[in-house]
Formats: C-alpha cells, structure tokens, sequence
C-alpha cells in the first residue's frame, strides 16, 4: 500500500495534474459542505497540507518536462519543473497553508464562505498551473483563469456595490491583453512558445516590445503602478481575507515569478541596459508614491494596501538592476514582504473581526487586550521597516547594494521610501497598540483574536525571524540553487556604510515621529505671556503657523508631495472611470441617431452602405 | 451510399411531412402536442446532420451530391451537394429550431399563430439554401426565409410587431433586388449560375466592358447579403425586427436566420470569386465597422433584447473578418464562430424569454437582483456572456481564437489586434446587462418573481452543457482540423 | 403563333391596366401575378427560355412580397382609397420620369453593347427540359414560397376579421 503510494507519487506527471485539478475538487467539496465549519477546516487542513507535500515531492525531484499531446499548433499543454518553478511552488504551497487556514476560521460566520473557498482553491488551481506551465500559452491560460476567480472573490464580498471588482477586472483585463500581446509577438519571434526552448532572445526589434508587454502583464498582477489602483479600492471593498490571499501573498509570488523568469531565462537583460534603467525608474516610482500615499491614510487596510503596493518597488528596482545582487535582493525580499504582508493583513482583518472596524481615528490602545496580536505586529513592523535582525533589513540591504551600484539616485529613492516607511508604521503602531484604550461605542469587550486566526500569524512572525537571522536558509539553501547564481549573500551584510544608512534613516524616522507626536500632543499653557509679548508674538505665530517648523515643512511638502500623488491618482481614476467610458457613451448616443426607427432614412444607409463597397471596388 | 442519401433527403422531406401532418390532423390536437411535432423534426435534423458527418467521414468523403426526386432525365448536374462546412450549418439550424421550439412551448399560442407550418417553411428555406448547387436556386430559397421570418415575425396581434416586419420586409427585399439584379449580370456573362460553372476563372480573357459588369454584380450581390447579415451600415432594420418579435422568433431570427440568409451567401460568394481582392477588402472593411459599431450600440440600450440584436451585429462582424481572409483556416474560424454563436446567441434569447415570462418586463433599467429569484437564468447567462466575451474554456473563446490566428496566418495582424481589443467592448455591454439585471438591489414590483420552471429551464441548462461542454473538448477539434492538415 | 402574340400582349396590357387601377390590393396583385405569368408567356414564345422561367419563378415570390405587405400595411378603407387617388394626382410626373429613365437605360445598354456570351446557345431547349430537369429545385421553392403565401393571408386576414 505504501510502497504503491510512494511509487505514484514518484511519477512527477501524475502530481503535476494533481495539484492542478485537486484544489478545483477540493473547493467544490468545501462549497458543498458550507454548512458545517468544522468538517471546512478540517477539510481546509488536510487539502492544504496534502497540496503542501505534493509540492514538497516536486521540489526534491530533478527536473523534468512533459507534454500531454491534448492540442495542436505546437501548443501541448506543456508543463515543466525546475528548480526555480519547484521553488516557488513549495513557497506558495506553504503560504496557502496559512492562507487558507486564516482564511475558513475568519469568514466562520459570512453567508459566502463556501463560495469564497471554492474561488480560492480554484485559484490555487491556477496558481500552480501558471508555476508549472512551460508553454507561455498555457501560462497565459492560467493567467487568465486567476482573472476569473479573482473577479468572483471581489464581487462576493460586496455585490451591491462592485466597484473594485469592476476596477480590477478593467485593469487586470488591460493588463492581460498586455501579456497576451506580449506572449504572441514573443511566441512568433522566438518560434516556439516553450520556456525552456527560449534561450536568452537578445532584446532588440521585436523582442522588445514581446518584453515589454509581458513585463507589464507581470508586474501588473503585482499591483505595480500604473495598475495599482484597484488593490486600495479592494482594501476598502473586498474581504480582508481577500487582501491577505491575493494583494498580500500569490499575486506578488506570481507576478515576481514571471517577471524574474523573462529577465533571468529569456531575453537578455544586463545592467545598465535603457530597459534596465526604466525598470529601475518604474520600481523606484513605485515605491515611493505608494508609500507618500500611505502615509496620509487613517484606514489600517488601505494604508497596507498603499504599502503592498510600495514594497512591489523594491523587488522591481532590485530585479530591474539586472544584477545577481540584485535579483537575490528581489526574490528574497518577494519571499519577506509576502510573509510579513499576508501577517498584516491578517492581522488589520482580526482587529476588523473583533472591534468592526479598521479605521485609526477610532481604535487606540489595544496592545493590553491583544497582547499576541500586538507581538506579532510588533515583528511584522519591525520586519517591513527594515529593523536589523529581521528579515526585511537584509533583503532591503541587498536591494540597497544593488541600487546603490547602479546609480546614487534609486539608492536615495529607496532610502526615502524605507524613511517613510518607518514613519507610516510608527504611527499605526503607536495608536493602534499603545496609549489609552479607545474602541468604537457598542463593541463587545474586547478579547484576544481567536486560535485559528493567532497561529497563521504566529507561525508568520517566527518565519520572519528565521529569515533574518537564519538568512543563510533562504539565501543559500532555497534561492542560490533556485536561480543558479553561485555567489553567496547570506550573513550579515558586506557594506558596513550601507548598514549605518539605514540605521540613521530609521533614527531620523523615529526622531521625527516623536517629534511630531509631541507637536501635536497636549498643549502647554505656561508660556502664554511671553507668546502675547509685543514682538515676539508675530514669530511665535509664524512658529505656530508652522513656517518656521522644520518638522513642517516636511510635511508641508510631503503634503504637498501627496497631493500630487493623488491628483496623479485622481487622473488615472478619471480615465479608467470616466473619460473611457464617456467617450464609449456618446460615440454610441451619436450611431443610436442613425437608426432613428425611419424606414427611409434605413434606405438610405443601406444604399448608401452599397456605394461605399462600390467606391472600394472602384478603387481597387 | 443510400443510406446517407435517405439521410440527406430528410433535410427538406422531413419539415414538408410535418407541415402535412400538421394540416390534416385535427386541428385541437395538433394545437395541443405542436411542440411535440416541431421538436421531433428539429431533433431529426440534429440527428441526421451527426450521421451524416459521421459517415462522410467514415467514408473520407468531403463532398456529397445527390438529387432530391428520382431523376427524370439523364443529366450530369446533381442538384444538392452536402460539404462540411454545409453540415454544421445544418446542425446550428437543428440546435436553433430545437431551442425555439422549447421556448415557444411556453410563450406561443398555437391558437392564434400558425407558428409550426411557419417554422417548417423557415427550415426548409434555410436547408434548401444551404444545399442547393445553384445561385439561382439560393436565391429562391432565400425568398422563402425571408418570406417565412417576415411572417413569423408579423403573426403576432401588436402594432409594433407589424412595425418591425415592414421594415424588415422592406429592407429586406431591397437586399433581394440587389441580389436578383447581381444575379442577372452575373447570368449575363456566364450563361450558367451553377456553382461549378461559376468557379472556373471568370476573369481570365475578360475584355473591359465584361469586367465591369462583373464587378457591378459582385457589388449587388454583396450588398445585398450584407443587408441580410446585418452588417453596419445596413444593419438598421435587425433590431428593430428582432425586439419586436416574440422570443421564440428572435431566437430563430438571431440565431440562425441571418447566418443562413446573409453569412452563408457571402461564403458562397468568397468560395466563388476568391481571386476578388476587393470582396476581401469589403469584407474586411464592414466587419471591423460591424464589430465596432455594434458594439458601441449595444452599450447604448436599454431594452435586453435589443442589446442583445445589436450584439448579434457585433458578432456578424468577427464572422465577416474571418471571411475575409479568404483562407481555410479562416473558413473553419469563422464556421466555429457561427456555431458558437448560435450556441451563446440563443442561450441569451432564452434568459430573455425567461426574464419576460417571469418578471414581465425586458426594460433594464426597471430590473434588477434578478441573481437571487432567477438563479438558473443568472447562471446561464454569465456562461453565456462568457461565451462571448471569449474567456476561455468557453466555445466562444476558442472560435475568437480560430478567427484570430486566421488573420494572423493570412498576414492582417493590424486587424487581430483590432478584433481583440474590441473583445473589451464586448465585455462592456455585456457586464452593464448583468449589472442591470441580475445583481443590485430588486425593486418591490419584482419581489415576487419566481425562477422560470419547465421547458425553458431544461434549455437553458442545456444549453449552457452544451456551451462548456464543447469548449472543454474543442482541443479535440483542433487534433482534428491538423490531422486534415487545416491548421 | 402570332395569334398566341397578339392574344397574350393583349392580355398582359388588360392585366398591367386592371393592376393599376384596381381599388382592391387583392385584385391588384392577382392581376400583377397574371400579368407576370403573361410575360413569361411571351417570353418563353419568343425564345428567351430561361428569362421566361426566371420570370415566372422569381415573379411568384416578389408578387407574394408585395400581396402580403400590402394586405397587412393597410387599414384602410374603401372610400379612402378614393381620397387618396385624388391626392396622388399630383404626381403625375412621375410615371414620365420613369419612362425617359428607361429610354436612357436602354440607350446605355445600346451603347455599351453588351454581349452576351453563351445564354443565347440554349435557345433550343424544351420548356419541360429547362424548367424540370435543370431547374427542379426552384420549382420546390415556389411551391413552398406560394404556400408561406397562403399561410401568411390566413394568419392576417383572421387577425382583420377578428379585429372586426
């Protein structure tokens, strides 16, 4: 019996098909067993774990590719394993764990849990379809199935109002034609749509193009600006579980994936190239707008959303280098941020279990009553801030390396958005966990999240540290072979300047968080006379008005900074929103004037319509 | 071999028994078991279609004539030919009627209506101009769909119904008189309007004044089908025709009808003169501008039917493309897309019937939350817009598919990416209707509606199988179309 | 021969003049289909086959076209008709433009000098010959055009009775 399981499972094919079309089975079960929770997580359990030791198996074997002559055109439905594919399977396998667990515990009481799970597993589906496809045609399949359940997720939560799914299916959709675009010229160019017959396609006529359109479909499904706009929306619409599944963990696992597979495998991309420098920019853009509009949020989900957003940067910067630090930097930061990212979320959505809201201005002082939540957070802030020890100072200190190598201005980009970073989680963890107890009127009293919720959360904050101080696993053991680049970065980072950097930049943040919060703090009354003294008044009032205040100024110009964030916001939100659809409008109202219900003026059109074919045969 | 032609004879053979039985019988009981006697005959069209597909192919045949009576006098010419691509033409006219006939169960009045001797006269008309060898017999069993969908459309009691198929008939035979003068020029250069006298180089050794003449033909001939396809610009008459219509009709008249009439004619035309640059041209010019248009249209509506005919218009277009490219891959494309349109096109009709049956109304804007009360509806018509919008594993996404490789390989790349982005439009419309219809909030006077029960159920469910179903194994196809070394 | 000529041109003026001026539709287009049936009579006499059989076939659907949208745009009655002659006698000029557009029309036709190639060799066919053997099929298709014909009065003339 054993022996015939373990020789089943040996075959890779028979597992390749399996973790495609279990989950899918597996969700339609959960869907149909709603009604009991306990038999749900159970069955949650056991179908995550069994997906997880599948991908294990795959992770030990060596690599292999296999058709299932099922179609044509030199389209098979081609799967392949390799070390990186079978890398981030297990990852994701992994990640899904927790996922889902957190996932069927927080959505208990939600009339859409069973078709929530159903949504999610397919979507695990095709995850590991899109990890395991070779064919960029199969991948794109997978791609476009995740667009599908996506769109269903996003609509279940909030039916009367679809806003952000309609949103995301617009940009999501714009971006997979991209790819889809992209694929076809890549494809024809390369004549042939397997990846591991694609051998390093220089980058010039139109291999550019395949490039740049499958880069953009990748990053796309990141959330990378200019395609990010839905994932705020959604913070605002979708369920939390939503954001810790998808914004928070498999998007960036995927996008990264792919984006890495066409920089490294595919095409030629060396630093300092022009594509490498406006992946540079892209990524740097990315980081530092997203996180100027995080910091100006009072909604805890948004402001991670804006964040989940932010972090996407940096992988891009350090994948954009083109160089082996740099791709280490990225992929090992992906890792981080969807360890700490998903940790987050879990954590703004078991606030939002246990108080109703997730808004900042309204929640104060919870650390005493959610002491392991507030430790949690406490690792996770620490992890994404970049606090040395965790794991998010090394891969950021990699990325730095690498930017810093390429050019001072993405180092200095970098370092602003790691400041604000700071700033930002200060701020929310401050109010969130320490100070006076505040929650909103008619809350139950409040107690400590529940088990099935605290240990994802848990076991996240611990990888966390593992991943920072035990940096040598991730680095050495799981991405070094993974990529194939042979120098090792693991341990404490090389550049003892860089390190003092990033530690005066987290000092500078923490300084002017105090110093901010004491401005802002409780007024002194004792000084009022010499402040009403005849000259001196006019310049405490130029203090009080702030034009002399430093702290002030900063934020003045960051206010005015994000301003111009959001007006740029405001833009594309008009385009996809308004302008797009507009224009679609009143072209339409101008044909509906044609066809006005005259039967003559149809003769006319119509014999009309019969001159104009006879004006091209006359012209041709 | 006579097996295959008893098969083949029933195409005609089988609507003619029908309309006599339908006639001599007592006139309660056929009112009463109508479906019964329309739904055998359209099942016996499905099945005779699949048995002669399958042993055309048993046999490596690619074409198949035969004479329908006994032949009178020795002669060389058969009078029908069955092809392929004749057959799944066959095959959508039987799933069609079959889906109008489930419909009319529930919303026609035999009664009043003469719908059975009507719809026996519409298949044969749509077979006979399928089979026939013949332009000039295209021509006369074109007149009769024409003449039948007038008055199916006509039948009904209301105003608006008579409206709708004046300006049918009207425009409609506009388009007749194109074709009949075309077909004269035509006879005047060739003597003959056999197809296969057709096919032989017309153009060679043609001096000036004949060149012209042809041409003049060609252009008649083409306007002519184009007004019976749809196509923007002279699509105006189609949803007017099709809203007023009751929609057991619409589903005939969207469904099949301008595919037999308007998009079989101009594939007759392409296989005939596939020198012609300009047909190509034509085709390809009115099917972006039908894809285009139709689709901005259809954002526009109000009515669920109507937006429904305009999508037709839209869909008309992705056919014309594949036309154009006058290749066999584009052929097959747009074939597929004809049968999964009609697939998707009547899926939707039926949730139109439902949602009037049901809620009485097929104003949009007075609908809404219909998801919950109407569930089956709901599903059916998100696999069908689905379907169209092309998202794969649908029918729908692999026919777009054929038609864009089609215009890939024949070397039109600019009007690929046109088509595809043109899917947005699709989706567009498509997600305003669910929108309207099926989620939000339900205003009080729909409180009540209940999911529609019995016929109209059982064909929806069915149809949407059937949608996912061959969509799932349409790979299958493809193994196929290479093996014959189409692809 | 002559006399069938004669008769037959005969009959079709009478016909022509009887479908133009009938105060019925129904008659108007019995005479229209007669008329119709003359011509392809004179055709068929004086040689041209197959225009007589295209006539015949293709006249039997336009005359059922026009039968039917007459009978069913009209809710008029009799003495309207009346009213409505007297309105349309302005336009008079009509018919006269179509006659000098005809008059051109063959003018051009004449200038062109088309030729026909191969209609005019089968000039001796058999009427059985051409309209059974080769044309078969198209006589199927007026059959069931005629009887969609009969079908569609019955459905509306009993929707004008019962509106009655």
């Amino acid at each position: 019996m054993f022996h015939a399981v373990s020789e089943w499972l040996s075959g890779g094919v028979n597992l390749l098909l399996c973790m495609v079309v279990l989950p899918a089975l597996f969700g339609v079960v959960l869907w149909m067993c709603k009604k009991s929770h306990f038999l749900q997580t159970l069955l949650v359990l056991l179908s995550s774990l069994l997906n997880t030791l599948f991908a294990f198996v795959l992770y030990g074997m060596d690599d292999f590719v296999f058709n299932i002559p099922l179609t044509t055109f030199g389209f098979a439905y081609s799967f392949r394993i390799d070390a990186f594919a079978s890398l981030f399977l297990a990852f994701t396998a992994g990640m899904f764990v927790l996922i889902s667990l957190y996932t069927v515990v927080n959505l208990k009481k939600q009339s859409y849990n069973g078709l929530y799970l159903l949504y999610l597993y397919i979507s695990l589906g095709m995850i590991n379809g899109a990890l395991m496809a070779d064919h960029l045609g199969i991948l794109l399949f997978f791609w476009e199935g995740l667009l599908c359940t996506l769109f269903g997720m996003l609509l279940i939560g909030n039916r009367d109002h679809p806003k952000a799914a309609m949103k995301a299916l617009t940009i999501s959709g714009l971006a997979d034609l991209l790819l889809m675009l992209g694929i076809l010229l890549t494809v024809l160019s390369a004549g042939t749509g397997n990846m591991s017959e694609i051998h390093a396609l220089s980058l010039s006529g139109n291999h550019i193009v395949g490039f740049v359109c499958i880069l953009l479909g990748a990053l796309a499904k990141g959330g990378c600006m200019p395609f990010h706009s839905w994932i705020p929306q959604a913070a605002e619409d979708a369920p939390t579980a939503f954001l810790v599944g998808f914004p928070g963990a498999m998007e960036k696992i995927l996008g990264i994936y792919l984006a890495t597979r066409i920089v490294t495998e595919l095409f030629v991309f060396e630093h300092g190239t022009a594509m490498s420098i406006a992946m540079m920019i892209l990524g740097t853009l990315t980081i530092v707008l997203a996180v100027a509009m995080a910091l100006i949020q009072k909604d805890m989900k948004k402001l991670l959303a804006y964040h989940a957003i932010s972090q996407l940067g940096y992988m891009v910067l350090g994948i954009g280098t083109g160089l082996p630090v740099g791709i280490m930097g990225g992929l090992f930061h992906m890792m981080n941020n969807v360890i700490y990212k998903s940790g987050l979320f879990m954590i703004a959505g078991s606030i939002e279990k246990q108080t109703g809201t997730t808004d900042l201005k309204q929640l104060k002082g919870l650390g005493k009553k959610m002491p392991v939540t507030a430790a949690c957070f406490l690792v996770f802030t620490f992890s994404i801030a970049g606090f040395p020890g965790f794991n998010g100072f090394f891969s950021k200190e990699l990325v730095f390396d690498a930017a810093l190598e390429s050019h001072v201005i993405f180092y200095i980009g970098a370092l602003l958005g790691a400041f604000m970073t700071a700033l930002s989680f200060l701020k929310m963890g401050r109010s969130l966990f320490f100070g006076a107890y505040q929650v909103p009127e008619g809350t139950p009293p409040l107690r400590e999240t529940k088990a099935g919720m605290l240990i994802p959360m848990s076991i996240l904050a611990v990888f966390c540290m593992i991943f920072g101080l035990g940096n040598t696993l991730p680095l050495d053991t799981l991405l070094a072979p993974a990529t194939g680049i042979q120098a090792s970065f693991s341990g404490w980072p090389h550049s003892v300047l860089l390190v003092v950097i990033s530690l005066f930049v987290l000092l500078l943040a923490l300084l002017d968080h105090l110093y901010g919060s004491k401005k802002d703090g409780s007024p002194l009354h004792a000084a009022d006379h010499i402040r009403h003294a005849p000259v001196l008044k006019h310049i405490y009032d130029a203090v009080e008005k702030g034009w002399l205040d430093p702290y002030h100024w900063l934020m003045a110009a960051m206010g005015g900074f994000s301003d111009v964030c959001v007006q740029v916001e405001k833009g594309i939100g008009f385009v996809y929103d308004k302008a797009v659809p507009r224009t679609v409008k009143r072209a339409g109202l101008a044909l509906q004037r044609l066809s006005d219900g005259r039967l003559s003026h149809y003769l006319y059109l119509a014999v009309g319509g019969m001159l104009c074919i006879a004006l091209l045969f006359w012209l041709l | 071999m006579n097996v295959l032609k008893y098969a083949a004879e029933t195409f005609l053979f089988v609507p003619f028994a029908a309309i006599v039985i339908n006639n001599v019988f007592s006139k309660k009981m056929m009112e009463k078991c109508f479906h019964l006697l329309t739904g055998a005959v359209a099942l016996s069209q499905i099945f005779a279609t699949l048995f002669c597909i399958y042993s055309m192919d048993a046999r490596g045949m690619s074409r198949f004539e035969f004479f329908m009576l006994e032949e009178l006098y020795e002669n060389d010419r058969e009078f029908f030919c069955l092809t392929p691509v004749t057959l799944i033409f066959l095959l959508c006219i039987g799933i069609v009627a079959f889906v109008s006939v489930m419909v009319a169960k529930k919303t026609i009045d035999a009664k009043k209506t003469s719908y059975v001797n009507l719809l026996m006269t519409l298949i044969i008309g749509m077979n006979g101009m399928v089979m026939v060898n013949d332009f000039f017999s295209l021509y006369v069993f074109l007149d009769v769909v024409g003449l039948s969908s007038f008055v199916l459309i006509a039948m009904f009691r209301s105003r608006k119904s008579l409206e709708g198929s004046i300006k049918y008939i009207i425009i409609s035979e506009l388009a007749t008189i194109f074709i009949l003068t075309g077909l004269a020029f035509l006879f005047m250069q060739t003597g003959s309007l056999d197809y296969m006298d057709l096919n032989s180089s017309l153009l060679q050794n043609s001096s000036e004044p004949q060149t012209m003449l042809l041409s003049l033909s060609l252009i008649l001939i083409l306007s002519g089908f184009f007004v019976k396809a749809g196509a923007v610009p002279f699509h105006s008459w189609l949803p007017d025709a099709h809203q007023s219509a009751d929609t057991s009709i619409s589903i005939l008249l969207s469904g099949i009808v301008i595919k037999i009439a308007g998009i079989y004619g101009i594939y007759v035309l392409t296989d005939l003169f596939s020198g012609v640059k300009a047909i190509q041209t034509a085709l390809a010019a009115i099917g972006i501008l039908s894809i285009v248009a139709g689709a901005l249209l259809a954002l526009c509506q109000s009515h669920f039917k109507r937006m429904i005919a305009y999508s037709s218009v839209s869909q008309m277009g992705y056919i014309l493309l594949a036309l154009s490219t006058g290749t066999t891959l584009g052929v097959v494309a747009a074939v597929a897309h004809v049968f999964s349109h009609a697939l998707f096109k009547s899926t939707l009709f039926v949730n139109a019937a439902a949602i009037h049956e049901q809620a009485g109304t097929l104003e949009m804007d007075e609908m809404g939350g219909l998801e919950h009360r109407m569930p089956v509806t709901s599903f059916s018509s998100v696999i069908a817009f689905l379907s169209t919008a092309g998202i794969p594993p649908l029918t729908g996404f692999w026919s777009k598919l054929l038609i864009i490789l089609a215009l890939w390989t024949a070397g039109n790349p600019v009007l690929a990416g046109v088509a595809l982005c043109a899917s947005i439009f699709t989706s567009a419309y498509f997600l305003r209707m669910q929108k309207k219809v099926f989620f939000g909030k339900t205003p009080e006077h729909l409180a009540s509606v209940r999911e529609v029960s019995g016929s109209i159920k059982i064909i929806e469910i069915i149809l949407t199988a059937i949608t996912t179903l061959i969509g799932i194994l349409f790979p299958l196809v493809l193994i196929f179309l290479q093996s014959r070394g189409i692809l | 021969m002559n006399t069938i000529l004669s008769i037959s041109l005969a009959c079709l003026l009478v016909f022509c003049i009887l479908s133009i001026m009938s105060h019925s539709l129904l008659k108007s287009a019995i005479f229209l289909a007669l008329a119709s049936a003359m011509l392809g009579v004179l055709m068929y006499m004086m040689g041209a086959v197959w225009a007589a059989v295209i006539e015949v076939s293709a006249c039997s659907g336009l005359v059922t076209v026009i039968f039917i949208s007459a009978i069913s745009l009209s809710n008029i009655k009799k003495d309207d008709i009346h009213k409505q002659y007297e309105d349309k006698k302005r336009m008079r000029w009509f018919p006269i433009t179509m006659i000098v557009g005809g008059i051109l029309l063959i003018v051009i036709a004449l200038a062109k000098d088309f030729t026909l190639t191969s209609a005019l060799q089968q000039t001796t066919d058999h009427f059985k010959e051409v309209f059974w053997n080769t044309r078969q099929v198209d006589i199927m298709g007026q059959i069931v055009t005629i009887l969609i014909g009969g079908i569609a009065v019955f459905v509306l003339f009993r929707e004008e009775q019962e509106n009655k």
